[in-house]
């Protein structure tokens, strides 16, 4: 990369030109090598965001991250959660949560805490600067984790590691200690999150798994790598909360994330329903509305959906068996799943129960389970709120803008820009229906695919029975691998439905004869044939396609340029006009026979519609767009049912409906 | 019950593994996780299915449409087969797209034969949200697979036999 310092004499020019250098390469995009302007001279140095060393030319910045593999930094503070910061970060909002509550802990230690911190080297730590690096290295075999490791081992920096199959991610901390930045080693970092809460691992659990000597120990490490990516990978959307809890307006003092949560045991819920029996009832299961008492799980589940399920479920032996006078009274007194399997266990020592009485019971209740795992329902609320907030942090920052000047302008401008694009990406995500669902409630973990609904529409009309709760979660979805304590929702995989599919190496190998069968390869070539044939009526008739039109449409009206970082704004502009010559070359009657800029943008988008390419290394692959396969999520109509049943009663068509949906199920 | 056409000669009956589509997602049928669950191999409820539309002859010699689903991220031996209930929204959701578009168009336009009120009735159905007049999930089964039968006699794509 040219020496900018040479090049530009104006120290804002050169910081504008250098930052718009960078931001053309992954590893300044990603935050890996970052610029740093000294203000007496105006020089630009780099540097290497992970361990903070500083270089006069990008090129050596750029040679020290790759001898560390580094593709990605970001540096994490307690504030990174608030939008309302300066260090809001719109990618890892979640770990700020996990900072914050660390600094809490901190400020917040007993005596005896403050003596084991001593102990580690940690007495003196000032902990508003507690910070935490988060690394990542993306490349293939164990060299790369391994050779970030040595990276950070030669400079003495303590790390926890992430490692996946694909590389791996890398936390560090650093914090002003004893009036000295400081990075924390490995032992520290560890010992002081068990000193502060549950440790990294939950290590309560670790104990109790431990003694009861069923490999489960194996299970809950075994799991730690897939949990502690929940929250140190890019997220779409965090809600912590304080912020889960106003949204539904249920802030009252002293509220806690876990009581907005409605949880279920299917297991136990839908046998009683089964049967008849009343609902669970235990505290906060029941409320009272206009004089009446509700059962929240009463209301939940359909009856017709439960019967059929379980009809399904159960072999005509296990039906008899299931309706004996002694299950039923277990059925009927039971508190929860775990009650019945336990009592069962009991039972069958005391000879109260048989042994095959206790496996179709545990039979049945495991596959009661299958029907809601993996499944939370969401409430809707919670998406507006958020997006309200981001809304209102953009006015600011908006109204801020023009009276403020140089770098603290540019600093705006990337604000707007960064959560611009959250927003945009929220509002616009039509994936609601089910998105990767995280979080924390306290000392759980959740980790399902969420479906984000009306909570107002659930249950009788108009009563609302359930807007007042944040999520309805059945108990098999919570995990208990982490000692981090954090109250807060974490979205993923939010975005456009796309609704094209291509083939990938993956499915082309293991799955050749449904992907890449005779039929598929002579599908493709007609399929391909169809398209070229499309493009070039196109040609021939002048037309430019609608989904070009709207695209060249969305470039020209896209973001006010004053609003978009100076580094940015050069390719921006070119985009701008590019769209905007199409646009009136077309509109003047120019054919694209008679533009190559227009038939190269037909050639694109004709060509995506036939295949894409994948590279790796010097190897580019073709992969055909599959016209004959979908992708959907997966569920059922167990899960689909919650909380439905009295919206298909009062729906016009319900007769017809349901009788072809009785016939189907 | 869906019946199948085994080898020559030998014929067994099977029930399939059922499911509609609503708001983009596949649901299967009460039960039938638990049913079919060591077919579903490594399917989880939190997991994305690739759907590929596919034909097999029943007993009565019909040409009936199955899906052969894939999880995705796809691993080995994560295939399973299933029936669709053609409801509207469902039909909707697997043929209301431009590639189907085309095929029916050319079907419209070409070789309906008896089915030419079929066809356009499931085009209202599929691109102008109208419900289920004279068709129902089985007619539009049948009319669907003649659609692709047509476009592949006129050298188009097809529909893959399982």
């Amino acid at each position: 990369m040219a020496d900018v310092n040479k090049f530009f004499i104006d120290p804002i020019k050169r910081r504008s030109a250098a930052q718009a250098a960078l931001y053309q390469t992954e590893l300044g995009r990603q935050g890996v090598v970052e610029l740093s302007q000294d203000k007496a001279t105006g020089k630009i140095s780099y540097i290497f965001s992970a361990t903070g060393e500083i270089f006069d030319s990008a090129d050596d910045a750029f040679i020290r991250a790759s001898k560390a593999l580094a593709t990605n930094f970001s540096s994490v503070l307690s504030s990174s959660a608030e939008i309302g910061s300066e260090a809001y970060n719109t990618r890892f909002a979640q770990a700020g949560n996990v900072v914050l509550d660390m600094v809490q802990g901190l400020k917040n230690a007993k005596e005896d805490k403050k003596i084991l911190l001593e102990k580690i080297g940690l007495g003196s730590i000032d902990a508003d600067t507690l910070s935490l690096g988060i690394i990542t290295t993306k490349a293939e075999g164990k060299g790369a984790v391994l050779g970030t490791a040595q990276a950070l081992d030669k400079l003495g920096m303590g790390y926890i590691p992430i490692v996946e199959a694909d590389g791996g991610t890398f936390l560090t901390m650093k914090a002003i200690i004893g009036g000295k930045e400081t990075h924390l080693t490995t032992t520290q970092m560890h010992m002081m999150t068990t000193i502060l809460g549950g440790g990294i691992l939950n290590n309560e659990k670790l104990l109790s798994n431990f003694l009861d000597r069923t490999g489960k120990a194996s299970q809950l490490i075994d799991k730690l790598p897939k949990r502690l990516k929940a929250f140190f990978s890019e997220r779409d959307m965090v809600i912590d909360e304080k912020d889960i809890l106003r949204s539904i307006g249920n802030d009252k003092v002293g509220a806690k994330l876990e009581d907005s949560v409605l949880r279920t045991d299917t297991g136990v819920d839908y046998l009683k329903k089964y049967f008849g029996f009343d609902a669970r009832s235990t505290p906060g299961l029941t409320v009272e509305v206009k004089g009446k008492t509700y059962n929240l799980i009463n209301e939940l589940f359909d009856k017709k959906i439960v019967d059929k399920t379980i009809s399904n479920i159960a072999t005509d032996a296990e039906k008899i068996i299931l309706s004996t006078f002694e299950v039923k009274e277990l059925i009927k007194n039971a508190t929860s799943s775990e009650d019945i399997l336990k009592k069962l266990d009991l039972g069958v020592e005391s000879g109260i129960y048989s042994k095959e009485t206790q496996a179709a019971v545990e039979r049945v209740i495991g596959g009661i389970k299958k029907e809601v795992d993996g499944i939370t329902l969401v409430n809707k609320r919670i998406i507006s709120y958020k997006l309200g907030q981001l809304d209102e942090r953009l006015t600011e920052l908006r109204d801020a803008l023009p009276s403020a000047v140089g770098a603290d302008a540019e600093r705006i401008r990337i604000s707007i820009s960064e959560i611009g694009a959250q927003y945009d990406l929220i509002e616009n995500s039509d994936n609601w229906y089910q998105a990767t669902f995280r979080g924390g409630l306290g000392s759980e973990q959740i980790k399902t695919a969420g479906r984000f609904q009306d909570f107002e529409d659930m249950g009788p009309r108009g009563l609302g029975l359930f807007s007042g709760f944040s999520t309805i979660i059945d108990k098999e979805a919570t995990k208990g691998e982490l000692g981090l304590n954090t109250g807060q929702f974490i979205i993923s995989g939010l975005g456009q439905n796309s609704k094209r599919v291509y083939a990938d190496p993956v499915s082309l190998a293991f799955s050749g004869h449904l992907f890449a069968s005779e039929y598929d390869i002579d599908n493709a070539k007609k399929y391909s044939a169809e398209i070229i044939q499309d493009f070039y009526s196109d040609i021939q008739q002048s037309i430019l396609p609608p989904r070009i039109k709207e695209m060249l449409n969305r470039t020209i009206y896209d973001k006010d340029l004053d609003e978009i970082p100076e580094f940015m704004m050069d390719s921006r502009s070119r985009n701008k006009q590019y769209a905007r010559e199409i646009l009136e070359m077309h509109q003047s009657g120019i054919s694209p026979q008679d533009s190559p800029r227009m038939l190269n943008m037909l050639a694109s988008l004709h060509a995506a519609e036939m295949y894409r390419t994948k590279t790796k290394g010097d190897a580019r692959t073709y992969l055909p767009a599959l016209h004959d396969v979908r992708r959907y999520a997966v569920s059922t109509e167990g899960s689909d049912s919650i909380g439905k049943k009295w919206r298909w009663r009062s729906c016009r068509n319900y007769d017809r409906f349901y009788r072809r949906r009785r016939s189907y199920i | 019950m869906t019946d199948f056409t085994a080898e020559e000669g030998r014929t067994f009956e099977s029930k399939l593994m059922n499911f509609r589509v609503d708001d983009n997602r596949i649901l299967f049928g009460p039960g039938m996780v638990d049913k079919y669950f060591d077919s579903l191999g490594g399917f989880d409820l939190d997991d994305k299915a690739l759907t590929k539309i596919m034909t097999y002859k029943n007993n009565k010699g019909e040409k009936k449409l199955i899906f052969g689903m894939f999880r995705q991220p796809t691993g080995p031996e994560e295939t399973i087969f299933a029936k669709a209930n053609l409801d509207e929204t469902t039909v909707r959701s697997l043929f209301g797209n431009e590639d189907f578009k085309k095929i029916l168009s050319k079907y419209r336009s070409g070789g309906t034969g008896d089915y030419g009120e079929q066809a356009e009735e499931l085009n209202e159905i599929l691109f102008n949200d109208k419900r289920y007049k004279d068709l129902n999930a089985e007619k539009a089964e049948s009319l669907i697979a003649r659609i692709y039968d047509f476009n592949e006699k006129e050298g188009g794509v097809r529909t893959q036999i399982s």
